[in-house]
């Protein structure tokens, strides 16, 4: 047997945009096991229901992560929503909808950016950070913030977009499509990104079932599964099938998330085709009593939403549970027996977000 | 398999304009929804506190004494929630932000000191619904339902007009007080 040594890996390292750390124990070049270990930005943001109203916690909720904020501020809206049975304007839904989908469209082109980088193509990388530069402007102009959106209120949304923005809205994306459709020739048939992707960090449709894991990463290993199939806010009346692929490698993980994105500028062409109009939010009076359940299929995967209310300003319990934190389990099966330079590599395939991670 | 799939990309690339500006040189430009940084319009405000009372970020300060609106512009985060609670709708977020400095300073407003202006019930219309009392955020209403009574804290008071505003028979107004 040959010797074992322990390297460690992060939480800082070039490839992480967030801390994580491994202990990789390595057998010559090949990773034999990664033990994990998390909690380098806990900020107790759970905890904070103590000290800020359930109004106020929308605000909080949403600086969860800078990626998926949209998400995190709407499933926290969703949850308290459940608890005070109400139901939100048909325009607020489909408002929120479009966002979501432009987060979405956002988050995963900063992962390609990201996966280029990781296999070190970095033109790639700028190719794919340009196009996502284009959503951040949509993003500003709708709503006033590039990462940090704070469009979410418990009753509806906060901000209207008119008829001139959402058709600035559609022609965007629809540049961004063609755009992709360019650069998804290098991702899925290029010679050097194919020996990079394919056949590495093989999690099986059986591994990823029984270790619970959630969004892009499962849907590549061939489980159906997506959270906007459950018809939240309008995706019950939008026309989406689940994407996956078969590939259970970087390379299925890869095709997923970029036909994921020309999934999310149709529903984005969907969503203001279909815009009705009306008011974006209902008042919304008293204070939540109860406890209330909400899953919602954010970028990275299935994030749950629980809050548990008492019938004060102030909320009792509030949980999130994040796509990465169910992913991480899968992350290290794939990790076992890969070679040590591809370890960057399967970490990002995850799309991991720490902050989300760690709250 | 195949080769050179980014070579169109590349040669595109190589023959158009940069796609980033040259700020700061070039300013950059916002859009008209931005959310730089919050902005009061002092002869408006009525130092009522509750934009400091709601601010996640715990970041605006309001002392009524000394007739000051203050705020930490370095720790604001620009969510815009004092804009929407502002009963008198003296407060906007406007593009632009701030700038970087080696130190964390507070921008304070000062209020030109006026007569305060506090609510006065018609007695004759009053059917003491005590929405105006649910309403106050500084809990200086109190309502009697039993005995017909309709109560002031005067020093309570924050003059908002939530409870002019909110009364259903219209029979609060606001007077200077004497």
């Amino acid at each position: 047997m040959a010797k074992q040594s322990i390297v460690p890996f992060g939480p800082q390292h070039p490839v992480l945009p967030e801390p994580i750390h491994l202990d990789l124990v390595l057998e010559d070049e090949k990773v034999i096991e990664a033990i994990p270990s998390i909690g380098f930005v806990h900020r107790g943001l759970e905890s904070l229901v103590d000290k800020k109203d359930f109004n106020e916690m929308t605000y909080v909720i949403e600086r969860t992560c800078g990626i998926c904020s949209f998400m995190h501020g709407m499933g926290y809206c969703e949850s308290v929503e459940k608890i005070m049975n109400v139901e939100i304007p048909d325009r607020g839904k489909y408002l929120r909808t479009m966002w979501a989908e432009m987060s979405r469209v956002h988050s995963h082109l900063l992962w390609l950016g990201l996966l280029a980088d990781a296999f070190g193509f970095e033109s790639l990388f700028y190719q794919c950070w340009r196009m996502r530069e284009k959503v951040l402007d949509l993003f500003e102009m709708t709503t006033g913030g590039r990462c940090i959106f704070s469009v979410n209120k418990i009753g509806g949304v906060l901000k209207d977009v008119d008829d001139v923005m959402l058709a600035t809205i559609k022609a965007t994306t629809q540049d961004i499509a063609a755009e992709l459709r360019v650069i998804r020739k290098t991702f899925m048939e290029d010679y050097t990104v194919e020996a990079r992707l394919r056949g590495v960090g093989i999690l099986t449709k059986e591994q990823a079932h029984n270790l619970g894991t959630a969004g892009p990463f499962a849907r590549a290993s061939g489980i159906k599964m997506d959270m906007r199939t459950t018809g939240y806010a309008a995706y019950g009346d939008l026309d989406f099938d689940i994407i996956t692929s078969n590939e259970c490698d970087s390379y299925g993980r890869c095709e997923v998330r970029i036909n994921e994105i020309f999934q999310a500028i149709d529903l984005i062409g969907q969503c203001i085709d279909k815009m009705p109009k009306g008011d974006i939010a209902t008042i919304v009076k008293g204070n939540p009593n109860g406890e209330a359940f909400v899953r919602m299929e954010q970028p990275r995967g299935e994030a749950v939403y629980y809050s548990k209310a008492n019938g004060s300003k102030f909320l009792e319990r509030m949980r999130i549970r994040t796509p990465t934190f169910a992913n991480i389990p899968g992350l290290l099966e794939t990790l076992k027996g890969a070679d040590f330079a591809d370890v960057p590599l399967l970490i990002l395939t995850i799309d991991p977000c720490i902050s989300c991670t760690e709250r | 398999m195949a080769l050179m799939k980014f070579k169109s990309v590349v040669l595109k690339n190589l023959f158009s304009k940069p796609v980033t500006k040259n700020y700061p040189a070039e300013p950059a430009v916002y859009p008209e929804r931005s959310r730089g940084h919050v902005e009061i319009n002092i002869d408006d405000c009525i130092l009522c506190g509750i934009c400091g009372m709601n601010c996640p970020a715990r970041t605006i300060k309001v002392d009524r004494k000394a007739s000051t609106w203050s705020i930490d512009r370095f720790d604001c985060i620009q969510c815009g929630y004092c804009v929407e609670k502002c009963p008198k709708k003296c407060l906007s977020i406007v593009p632009g932000y701030q700038e970087p400095g080696a130190e964390k300073f507070v921008a304070t407003y000062e209020k030109p000191i006026t007569v305060k202006k506090i609510p006065q019930a018609d007695m004759d219309t009053c059917v003491f619904c005590t929405l105006c009392a649910k309403k106050c955020p500084k809990e200086a209403i109190t309502v009697d339902r039993a005995e017909k009574k309709w109560g002031l804290n005067k020093d309570l008071c924050v003059s908002c007009g939530l409870c002019e505003s909110s009364c259903p028979k219209k029979s609060i107004s606001m007077v200077e007080e004497s």
